[in-house]
């Protein structure tokens, strides 16, 4: 099956080239303005590669080209309805995060000149040492077009928000329509999802870059389709995780032991390659500009004796049981089919096993750091599980869709089975 | 082919009919806006600054007004860095100050600071001032 998600895996592709060739010529003093012209010519480039890679040829799975433009056009008619649906929540300069911090970093950014003045000790509220995806690329716009428009933030808001459910459609109506279309809905349905794209936070971004590393790796495992081409998505994807947040790390160690034998074979070194751009990026920013993180500053190995404190897990349970039942009712039932069905299909899905372990290294966090545990959970664990709850979607329809390709009645359906809904 | 260039189309073509729905929304909403009303009243102030200059920020309450510190450091990035100063201003500090008027003689008790530039709006004071 082919990555039918392509055209706009590629455009979040973009969205990271822009950032980190805007944060090289800051470090380069080169005249930022060149940025999205260059991107321009890059994307043309990689379109020419895609056709080149024969991406375009007729695959065996392919129905017919009306489904295809119905596909299309129903994803269109839904991404409508979705930005309806979230635009009332958008604000002039976003939630806190936004203004305060990343929209902060973005403004810093505009200057090659004095940029580093935001990681002066006088801003450490504003945590100078989270990564700079997001900042980066609102400030090669705002430094392309020479003005700060408060459309821009937004902007990367909104891309993050449509890009997500696109991804998730266009991946599961190769397997069943009817599964992409109710995954569509429980994103528009999902109004903690909502306003969190909106937020012009950095969380729905860094979802959607968990979502499509997960999607290129599965579609690396199954060696469908131009090879080349997912293996090099599949790197960059995972260290744009690492350049979008710095909890990327919670998310990346579970990849790399999990699809472990699938990234190191020899034929899919381009993996590597795809890595190293984002890589460079953040490791000139770790280790010759950004300050100390949180985690480093408050690590002592008398935290390890915290995984003894019962009264933690008693917090972490019933603020969580709380954000359950206000903010993300359906998923704790969702949870439970989920085990369910991987039980019938008597089969371990590894992208689950990468979401669950993430989730684990998480929750770990808060019981071990020795911080405000209320306020960081009232703050933060909120943004944590949207992270992780937008790869579970696409997770559990994709399960749900194979399970049902395992029902005979259903799949050779003329309208419910593989080449209808 | 076609289908794959009309996804990016179709894609980019959401995106903009969000930015000018933004847009409007931006433009109706400017009068009531505090990053706005806040950069129409401080902007003139940047005159009296050098670029990379620390400034130091005192505000009536810190605690109550945090949220114009923070306005007023993303308006004053990248040229000048805004510091908060809980403590008492040192001499030769250069220091934005918003404040209403009772505030600013209790901050002040010795007319210590010499006043490069003021500006008054509906609610508060604003001042760029050195520490004597």
């Amino acid at each position: 099956m082919r990555l039918k998600s392509l055209p706009i895996l590629l455009l979040c592709l973009h969205f990271c080239l822009i950032s980190t060739l805007y944060f090289f010529a800051l470090c380069l003093h080169i005249d930022g303005r060149w940025v999205l012209p260059a991107d321009l010519a890059l994307l043309l480039a990689s379109l020419v590669l895609v056709y080149r890679s024969g991406y375009f040829k007729p695959s065996p799975e392919r129905t017919t080209p009306l489904w295809d433009y119905a596909d299309l056009i129903l994803w269109l008619v839904l991404s409508l309805l979705l930005w309806n649906k979230a635009q009332p929540f958008a604000l002039v300069h976003g939630q806190w995060d936004a203004w305060a911090m990343w929209n902060t970093h973005a403004r810093f950014l505009t200057s090659s000149d004095t940029w580093t003045l935001m990681l002066d000790p006088a801003m450490f509220w504003n945590s100078p040492d989270y990564p700079l995806n997001l900042p980066a690329f609102i400030a090669a716009i705002w430094v392309h077009t020479a003005h700060f428009d408060a459309t821009v933030p937004y902007l990367a808001a909104l891309f993050a928000t449509i890009a997500i459910p696109a991804i998730v459609y266009f991946e599961l109506s190769g397997r069943s329509r009817l599964m992409a279309l109710l995954a569509f809905i429980v994103f528009i349905q999902h109004r903690a999802f909502l306003q969190c794209g909106m937020a012009q936070y950095a969380d729905v971004l860094l979802g959607l870059f968990y979502l499509c590393s997960l999607v290129c790796i599965e579609q690396l495992q199954q060696q469908a389709g131009p090879v080349k081409i997912t293996a090099f998505l599949s790197g960059f994807f995972l260290a744009t995780v690492l350049w979008t947040k710095n909890e990327g790390w919670l998310f990346v160690i579970p990849v790399l032991l999990v699809f472990a034998p699938t990234l190191l074979q020899r034929k899919n070194r381009l993996v590597f390659a795809g890595m190293a751009i984002p890589l460079a990026a953040l490791l000139v920013f770790k280790l010759f500009f950004a300050p100390r993180n949180f985690g480093a500053t408050h690590f002592t190995l008398a935290n390890f004796l915290n995984f003894f404190d019962g009264a933690r897990y008693r917090i972490i349970f019933d603020f969580s049981n709380r954000l359950a039942r206000e903010q993300f009712a359906l998923l704790p039932y969702a949870l439970v089919v989920q085990v369910a069905l991987m039980l019938l299909l008597r089969r371990l899905d590894r992208s689950m096993l990468v979401v669950f372990l993430a989730f684990l290294l998480y929750m770990s966090l808060f019981v071990f750091f020795d911080f405000s545990l209320e306020w960081q959970l009232a703050t933060s664990l909120d943004r944590l599980w949207m992270q992780l709850e937008i790869p579970f979607v696409y997770i559990f329809f994709k399960t749900a869709a194979t399970g049902l390709q395992k029902i005979p009645a259903w799949n050779n359906n003329k309208w419910l089975g593989k080449s209808g809904w | 082919m076609l289908r794959f260039l009309l996804t990016i189309f179709c894609f980019c073509g959401i995106l903009c009919i969000g930015n000018i729905a933004q847009w409007k929304k931006i433009r109706e909403g400017r009068s009531s806006d505090i990053v706005t009303r806040l950069e129409e009243s401080i902007r003139p102030a940047f005159a009296f600054l050098h670029p990379g200059q620390r400034v130091f920020y005192k505000g009536l309450d810190f605690a109550e007004n945090y949220h114009y510190y923070f306005v007023a450091t993303q308006l004053m990035a990248p040229t000048y860095l805004l510091e908060s100063r809980k403590d008492a201003p040192r001499p030769g500090d250069t220091l934005l100050l918003i404040c209403n008027n009772n505030e600013f003689q209790k901050y002040f008790p010795k007319n210590d600071l010499q006043i490069i530039w003021q500006h008054t709006d509906a609610q508060y004071n604003y001042f760029l001032g050195k520490q004597l």
